[in-house]
């Protein structure tokens, strides 16, 4: 058993996978990785199943200690993370010697790394996952917000061949991004200028933004005065507007019913770079045909 | 009854936007259906009032043939639903919100509390948090809207109103609704083994303590 101790945590160090699909009906939300495809990928480097936990990191990484060998791969928001000392490649299978220190550090681009690591990861599950709900985490989850001192511990595989993304292929997360977005359900209710200036105008990331959702600080005009909504289903990628105009972008940890109208939905495809998107960073939407 | 893509990977199905115990039972035979379909990409559905969203993989089913193969199910003409259980919840009317409700309604706190207490409501669905139940109908002297803008944390067990809806807070979490009091009754036990105190179907009734 390879055990993975955490020396010191980053901002927000959680364990990630893709969450309770099934479960929205009872009000739990969907959970996981808020950039899956960064997620998948590093798991793919180690050859785990996609379901495997990974190490979500947000814009400062912890401090571990690998007490066993083993093959991590990192992938996600460009950091510059150290192990032993000395840089470490993204994107590529890396083999570990026993006592090694892995440092994250923090992100320069993009707002989350994920580090995945070979093995089958022993973890407590709530509804078939690993992923902290936003409530409760410390009871239903208590191994998947990590603290320092903690240990991680993981059933070894034996080792696979080393694998690599081509560098060209590395995603890149700009501080000005476009996304494209689908009409939502309530698009015809928002008046004209509301959605030209939707689609028009860069939307700044305020620093409430959480997994939950991504809220902007620019707010629409003649949104005050929107006919109430029955409350209804909401997803990761729903774009939603209250009362004062400034769209929230619901993301991984969300609601599943909510009673703002839903004036957009994200391109399934396009939310990894929302989720890349740091505080102050600015997003463009483009009516996806 | 409609249905209109939301987004890349779900199906919305909407029904006259209205909240109503028949056809809130329509929505759930319709979701009962889909499931015993059990229509290859599927992944989950999220009923509402008269709302249910069907969220699928689109590498296995696309929009178009799952909208065909939904309007292909027969469902069962809505009976009306078994009684579900009578719950009678404890409410300290204390709420942050009742200054704000009043002068939105017009009311004073007695009426506000008369009006709210000592009258069935249906659990129509449980969503927004996990345990979250969705009551009504609200006597429309109460209706006002939501906060303008949400707050960050109310606390577990507040009981809102928004619009022509009540609910209950299982926990403290963000949220936008007018808080007018708060419970000790758990409407959420993460760790038993049924951790969700209501169904849809059941009937609460608030009691002023």
């Amino acid at each position: 058993m390879l055990e993975v101790e955490i020396i010191s945590a980053g901002l927000l160090d959680t364990l990630q996978d893709e969450g309770r699909p099934g479960y929205q009906s009872q009000g739990v939300p969907l959970g996981g990785a808020m950039d899956r495809q960064s997620a998948a990928l590093a798991n793919q480097l180690v050859g785990n199943p996609l379901r495997t936990p990974v190490l979500e990191s947000t814009l400062l990484g912890p401090r571990l200690c690998f007490h066993g060998p083993a093959q991590l791969a990192l992938a996600g928001a460009l950091a510059s993370p150290m192990l032993n000392g000395h840089p470490l490649p993204r994107y590529t299978t890396v083999n570990v010697p026993p006592g090694a220190i892995l440092n994250i550090g923090s992100m320069q681009q993009g707002c989350r790394t994920y580090l995945a690591i070979r093995g089958d990861w022993q973890v407590q599950k709530w509804l078939g996952s690993c992923s902290p709900p936003p409530y409760q985490p410390e009871v239903l989850t208590p191994d998947s917000r990590l603290q320092p001192g903690q240990l991680l511990k993981i059933q070894n595989a034996p080792n696979i061949e080393i694998r690599q993304f081509p560098l060209q292929d590395h995603p890149i997360f700009p501080k000005i991004c476009e996304v494209r977005v689908f009409p939502g359900p309530e698009w015809g209710a928002f008046p004209n200028s509301a959605r030209e200036h939707f689609l028009n105008q860069p939307f700044t990331l305020s620093k409430d933004s959480n997994r939950m959702g991504l809220r902007l600080r620019e707010q629409l005009p003649e949104t005050g005065h929107l006919p109430g909504l029955l409350s209804s289903a909401v997803l990761p990628g729903t774009i939603q507007v209250p009362s004062s105009g400034q769209p929230i972008i619901l993301m991984a940890d969300a609601q599943t019913t909510g009673g703002y109208p839903r004036l957009a939905q994200v391109c399934t495809n396009d939310l990894p770079i929302l989720a890349q998107c740091r505080p102050g960073d600015q997003v463009r939407f483009r009516l996806h045909v | 009854m409609t249905l209109q893509p939301f987004g890349d990977r779900a199906l919305l199905i909407n029904w006259e936007q209205r909240i109503d115990p028949e056809l809130n039972a329509t929505v759930h035979a319709w979701k009962q259906a889909i499931e015993q379909a059990a229509i290859k990409g599927v992944e989950y559905s999220i009923p509402a009032y008269c709302s249910l969203t069907v969220v699928f993989n689109p590498l296995q089913i696309a929009f178009e043939t799952l909208a065909e193969k939904i309007q292909a199910l027969k469902i069962p003409e809505p009976s009306t639903r078994h009684a579900g259980r009578t719950i009678e919840i404890p409410v300290d009317y204390n709420g942050a919100d009742l200054p704000e409700v009043a002068r939105r309604t017009g009311l004073s706190l007695p009426e506000i509390i008369s009006l709210h207490s000592n009258r069935p409501y249906r659990v129509y669905l449980i969503g927004f948090l996990p345990g979250f139940p969705y009551l009504g109908p609200l006597p429309e002297a109460l209706h006002c809207p939501r906060k303008q803008t949400p707050r960050q944390s109310v606390p577990a067990g507040a009981v809102g109103l928004a619009g022509a809806q009540t609910g209950i807070y299982p926990f403290e979490a963000p949220g936008g609704w007018q808080i007018i009091g708060r419970t000790l009754l758990k409407v959420f036990d993460a760790q038993a083994r049924d951790p969700f105190l209501l169904r849809p179907g059941d009937t609460v009734i608030f009691k002023p303590v």
